[in-house]
C-alpha cells in the first residue's frame, strides 16, 4: 500500500483515531437519523400533554415532524461532535503547531485553509444528508402520509443552522486559546443560534406547514431575516478564517505554560518583565493556582451532586405519585395527581399534574371550587356547580363530542369530598410521563446511578477537560 | 534525503551565538527576585549536536525557546546562523525547526503514513519516497514501529518521528526542547542515528535534556545550567574530563573495610560505599591523581578485592561532579 494522501483526504477522515475511515461519517449520519425517529416516537407518548400546546409540530405523526425532530437533533449532535473531535475539525490544530511542522515542511498555509473548510463543508453535508435521508426512509415505516413539499425547505433550512454554527465555531478557533473555554462557547454558540432562531421568527418560519412548501420563503427578509443574516455570517467566517489561519500560520503556538512539571519549589512565583515597559506580570503562581484547582474542583464536583440530587429527588416524587391513594389520607396533606383525562379543560388538561388539599372539616366549600371525591370504588374530579346544605350538586368542565351534556352531575354529600383543587403543573405532568416510559427510566435512574458510581472516573475527566 | 558529508565542525560557521543574555521571566522567591536567566554566552558551531542540560528544567526549556525566537529575551545578544533575531517572537524563521511539544504531530496516522504525508512536497516519486522512508526507518533503528499508529506510541516515540521529520525540512538549525521527556536503550538508539543523519548532513542539532546517557549517546558538545547561568560550555569528553571525578571502583564483599584500610593510607582521596562498591574519587575537580599509589597500597595491604575497575569517564558522573562542586 502507497500513502499518497492529500492535505484535504486527511481533513476528510481527521476524527476518527481508532479506525479511520471516511465511512464512518455516513455512520453517524445513519445514527442521527436512527437517533432522531427513536426520539420522535418518544415524544408520541406526550401526545396528550402540555407538548402538544407548546410544541405541536413535534407530537404529530407527520414526515414534517420526523424531518423537523432530525433537523434539531442533528444541530444537537453534531455541536457535541465538534466539542469531543474539537483538536481534529477546529482550527485547533494550528495551535497544536501541526501546521507549523507542515509549513516548514514546503506545505502552503491557504491551500491547508481551503482544503480544511472545504472538507468541513463536505463531511458536514454528508453527515446530515445521510441522516436526512435515514430518517425519511425509517418515517416511511411508520406508514405516515408522504408529501414531498416541504422536504427541500426542512433540508436547506436545516443545512444552513448546521453551516452557521460549524463556521462560526471553526472561525472562533482561531481567536479561543484554551480548549476548555472554546468548549463552553460552543454551547453558548448553540444556546444564541436558538434565542436568534427565536426572536428573528425563523422558528414560526419553519414550523409553518404552508410557508416551508416553498424553499423561496426561507430567505425573503419579509418572512425572517434569519437565514440572509446566518448566509451573510457563514461568508465574513470563511473570509474571515482565511485572513487569520494565514496569519497565525506563521507563529509557533506556545502551550499554555505547565510550569507544575518542573517541580518548582513551594511558594515560587514567576513573573515576566516587559522588555520596552519594565512592566511586571505573573505567569505562575502555585499558591493562586492550587486555589483555582480548588474552586474548579468544588465547582464540578457541585454540579454532579446537584444532577444526583435532583434525578434521586425526582424519582422519590415519581414514586410518591405513583402510589399516593386518593383518600386524602397523606402526611403532607396535599395529594399528588397526574389527570388522565379532558373532563376538566380547560382548567385541569390531561396528563397534568395536579394537587389537592386535603378538606378539612373547618374549610367551607363554595360554588366553583374543583374537588376530589369517592363514590363508590371510583375516584371523580369535578366541579361544585350548586350546594344544598351538606350536599354538594357537581359536574365536569367539559363532555367530549358525542356524550350526552349532563350526564356527569351527581349530588355528593361532603363526606365523599376529600380534597380541593389547589395547585397544577403541565410541564412537570410531561416530565413525569417521560419519567415513566423506557428512555425516562434510562435518563431518571441510570443516569444517576452511573454518576454515583463512577463519580471519580467522571471528575478526574472534567479535571483533565479543565487543565 | 541524501547524506552530504561536511568538514571538522569547529571549523565550521556560528550556528548560535549568544551573548550576555538574560531572560524576562523573573523567579520571586521569598521576597527575592532573580531573573531565570542571566549573562548566557554560548556558541554553537553548525554540525554540531549540543545537549542543555541543567540542575532546572525550566531554565533549559526556556533557554531553547529564546534560542529559537519563540520568547523575547531582556538583554544581551541572540545571533542564529549569522542572521540577527527579529524582532517579532514566535515568527517561524526559515533556517530554524523548532520542536516544542509531542502534540504538533497528527495521531490518526501511522509513522510511514505520516513521514508520506509530511514530505508531499518532495520531488522524489511516491512509491520509490515511500520505500526510501521505510528503508531509513529500518535503519534507524525504528522498523519495528514503521506501522504503528502514532496515537498508541509514547510521547518519547513520537518526538523522535518529529525529529526525523525536521530532518528532512531545509532548515539548517533543529531546536529540539522537550526535556521532560526520558529515554530508554530502545529510543537512544534511533535518536543517536537521526542526529548522526543530521550532523552529517551540515545541519546542527541542539537539544534539551536532563538524561546524561541521551546525551553520551547523542551529542558532541554539552552546556550545563546552574542557577541562571552556563557553568560549562564545551565538548563532552571536555566535561567529562572536568567534572567526572572518579578514579575507580572496588567491588567486593566488605567494602566499608577496604574503605577504612584505604583511608588510612590515602586520606586525600574521597570513598564513598554505594551498592557493595568502593567508588574512589578526587578531593576536588583540579587535583592531581596519581593511580599507580592508589593500585600499590591495594597490593600492599593485601586487600585483594572481587574487582578493581577504571572509571570510564560519563556524563552522568560529570553531572554528579559539578553539582557537587556547586554544593546542590
Amino acid at each position: 500500500m502507497i500513502y499518497k494522501d492529500s492535505y484535504f483526504k486527511k481533513e476528510l477522515r481527521q476524527s476518527y483515531i481508532q479506525n479511520i475511515s471516511t465511512g464512518k461519517q455516513y455512520v453517524f449520519g445513519l445514527f442521527i437519523g436512527l437517533f432522531s425517529v427513536g426520539l420522535h416516537l418518544l415524544l408520541l407518548t406526550l401526545t396528550d400533554s402540555v407538548l402538544s400546546d407548546a410544541a405541536p409540530y413535534l407530537v404529530q405523526r407527520s414526515y414534517f415532524t420526523t424531518l423537523y425532530t432530525h433537523n434539531f437533533m442533528s444541530l444537537f449532535l453534531i455541536v457535541i461532535y465538534i466539542i469531543v473531535y474539537y483538536n481534529d475539525l477546529t482550527f485547533e490544530e494550528i495551535r497544536r503547531n501541526c501546521w507549523y511542522l507542515l509549513c516548514k515542511m514546503g506545505y502552503k498555509p491557504v491551500v491547508m485553509i481551503l482544503s480544511k473548510l472545504m472538507a468541513l463543508l463536505f463531511s458536514l453535508i454528508a453527515i446530515y444528508t445521510t441522516g436526512f435521508i435515514t430518517t425519511i426512509v425509517l418515517t416511511t415505516l411508520l406508514k405516515y402520509d408522504f408529501r414531498y413539499e416541504y422536504i427541500p425547505s426542512l433540508y436547506f433550512a436545516g443545512l444552513n443552522d448546521l453551516l452557521f454554527l460549524s463556521f462560526i465555531l471553526l472561525t472562533a478557533s482561531l481567536f479561543i486559546k484554551k480548549i476548555n473555554i472554546a468548549r463552553y462557547f460552543s454551547l453558548l454558540v448553540y444556546i444564541s443560534q436558538m434565542v436568534l432562531r427565536d426572536s428573528l421568527g425563523f422558528k414560526s418560519l419553519v414550523t409553518s406547514r404552508v410557508a416551508m412548501q416553498n424553499p423561496i420563503n426561507l430567505i425573503l427578509i419579509g418572512n425572517s431575516l434569519y437565514m440572509p443574516l446566518t448566509l451573510i455570517i457563514i461568508l465574513c467566517c470563511i473570509i474571515i478564517c482565511i485572513f487569520r489561519a494565514k496569519s497565525i500560520a506563521k507563529y509557533y503556538s506556545l502551550p499554555t505554560e505547565t510550569y507544575t512539571l518542573y517541580n518548582l519549589p513551594a511558594e515560587t512565583k514567576i513573573l515576566k518583565m516587559e522588555p520596552q515597559t519594565g512592566k511586571l506580570q505573573y505567569l505562575y503562581d502555585a499558591i493562586r493556582l492550587q486555589r483555582r484547582t480548588k474552586l474548579i474542583n468544588g465547582f464540578t464536583s457541585s454540579i454532579i451532586i446537584c444532577i444526583i440530587s435532583f434525578a434521586i429527588i425526582f424519582n422519590i416524587f415519581v414514586i410518591m405519585v405513583s402510589i399516593s391513594k386518593p383518600d386524602g389520607n397523606t402526611f403532607t396533606g396535599l395529594i399528588p395527581y397526574i389527570f388522565m383525562s379532558d373532563t376538566m379543560k380547560p382548567e385541569i388538561n390531561k396528563n397534568d399534574f395536579v394537587c389537592f388539599k386535603t378538606l378539612e372539616d373547618d374549610v367551607e366549600l363554595r360554588d366553583g371550587q374543583i374537588v376530589i371525591f369517592k363514590q363508590g370504588n371510583t375516584v371523580y374530579v369535578e366541579r361544585i356547580v350548586g350546594s344544598d346544605e351538606n350536599n354538594y350538586v357537581v359536574d365536569i368542565d367539559y363532555y367530549p363530542p358525542m356524550s350526552e351534556v349532563g350526564s356527569m352531575i351527581k349530588t355528593v354529600s361532603r363526606d365523599e369530598i376529600f380534597g380541593i383543587y389547589v395547585y397544577k403543573n403541565r410541564w412537570v405532568g410531561a416530565m413525569i410521563m417521560v419519567a415513566t416510559t423506557l428512555w425516562g427510566r434510562i435518563i431518571f435512574l441510570l443516569v444517576p446511578i452511573l454518576l454515583l458510581f463512577f463519580y471519580k472516573p467522571i471528575k478526574e475527566f472534567l479535571n483533565k477537560l479543565q487543565s | 534525503m541524501e547524506n552530504t558529508s561536511t568538514v571538522a565542525p569547529e571549523q565550521n560557521p556560528m550556528a548560535v551565538y549568544m551573548n550576555q543574555l538574560s531572560s524576562c521571566e523573573i523567579y520571586l522567591r521569598e521576597g527575592q527576585y532573580r531573573r531565570i536567566l542571566e549573562n548566557i554566552n554560548l556558541s554553537i558551531h553548525k554540525g554540531e549536536v549540543w545537549g542543555l542540560n541543567g540542575k532546572s528544567l525550566l531554565e533549559i526549556k526556556l533557554l531553547l525557546e529564546i534560542m529559537a525566537n519563540i520568547k523575547p529575551y531582556y538583554d544581551g545578544r541572540c545571533v542564529l546562523l549569522e542572521i540577527g533575531m527579529m524582532r517579532r517572537k514566535r515568527i517561524i524563521l526559515p533556517h530554524v525547526f523548532y520542536i516544542g511539544t509531542v502534540n504538533m504531530i497528527y495521531n490518526n496516522m501511522n509513522v510511514l503514513e505520516y513521514l508520506m504525508f509530511a514530505t508531499a512536497n518532495s520531488k522524489i516519486e511516491v512509491v520509490k519516497r515511500q520505500k526510501q522512508l521505510l528503508k531509513l526507518l529500518i535503519d534507524i533503528g525504528l522498523g519495528n514501529i514503521s506501522l504503528t499508529p502514532i496515537h498508541t506510541l509514547p510521547s518519547e516515540f513520537r518526538v523522535i518521528v518529529i525529529l526525523l521529520t525536521a530532518y528532512f525540512s531545509s532548515s539548517e538549525l533543529i531546536i529540539f526542547n522537550v526535556p521532560e521527556l526520558k529515554y530508554n536503550n530502545q529510543q537512544i538508539t534511533p535518536m543517536k542515528n537521526i542526529a548522526r543523519l543530521i550532523s552529517d548532513s551540515g545541519k546542527t542539532l541542539v537539544f534539551s535534556s536532563i538524561d546524561s546517557a541521551l546525551i553520551q549517546e547523542i551529542c558532541t558538545h554539552t552546556a550545563y545550567l546552574i542557577n541562571g547561568s552556563i557553568v560549562f560550555s564545551g565538548t563532552i569528553s571536555e566535561f567529562c574530563e572536568e567534572y567526572d571525578d572518579i578514579i575507580l571502583t572496588i567491588s567486593d564483599q566488605q567494602p566499608y573495610l577496604i574503605m577504612e584500610s584505604m583511608q588510612k593510607a590515602l586520606p586525600q582521596y574521597k570513598y564513598k560505599v554505594s551498592d557493595d562498591r568502593l567508588i574512589i574519587s578526587k578531593p576536588s575537580t583540579d587535583s592531581r591523581v596519581n593511580v599507580e599509589s592508589i593500585y600499590n597500597v591495594i597490593f600492599k595491604m593485601g586487600l585483594n578485592p572481587y574487582r578493581v575497575r577504571m572509571n570510564t569517564k560519563t556524563v552522568k558522573n560529570a553531572v554528579e561532579g559539578i553539582l557537587r562542586k556547586y554544593d546542590l
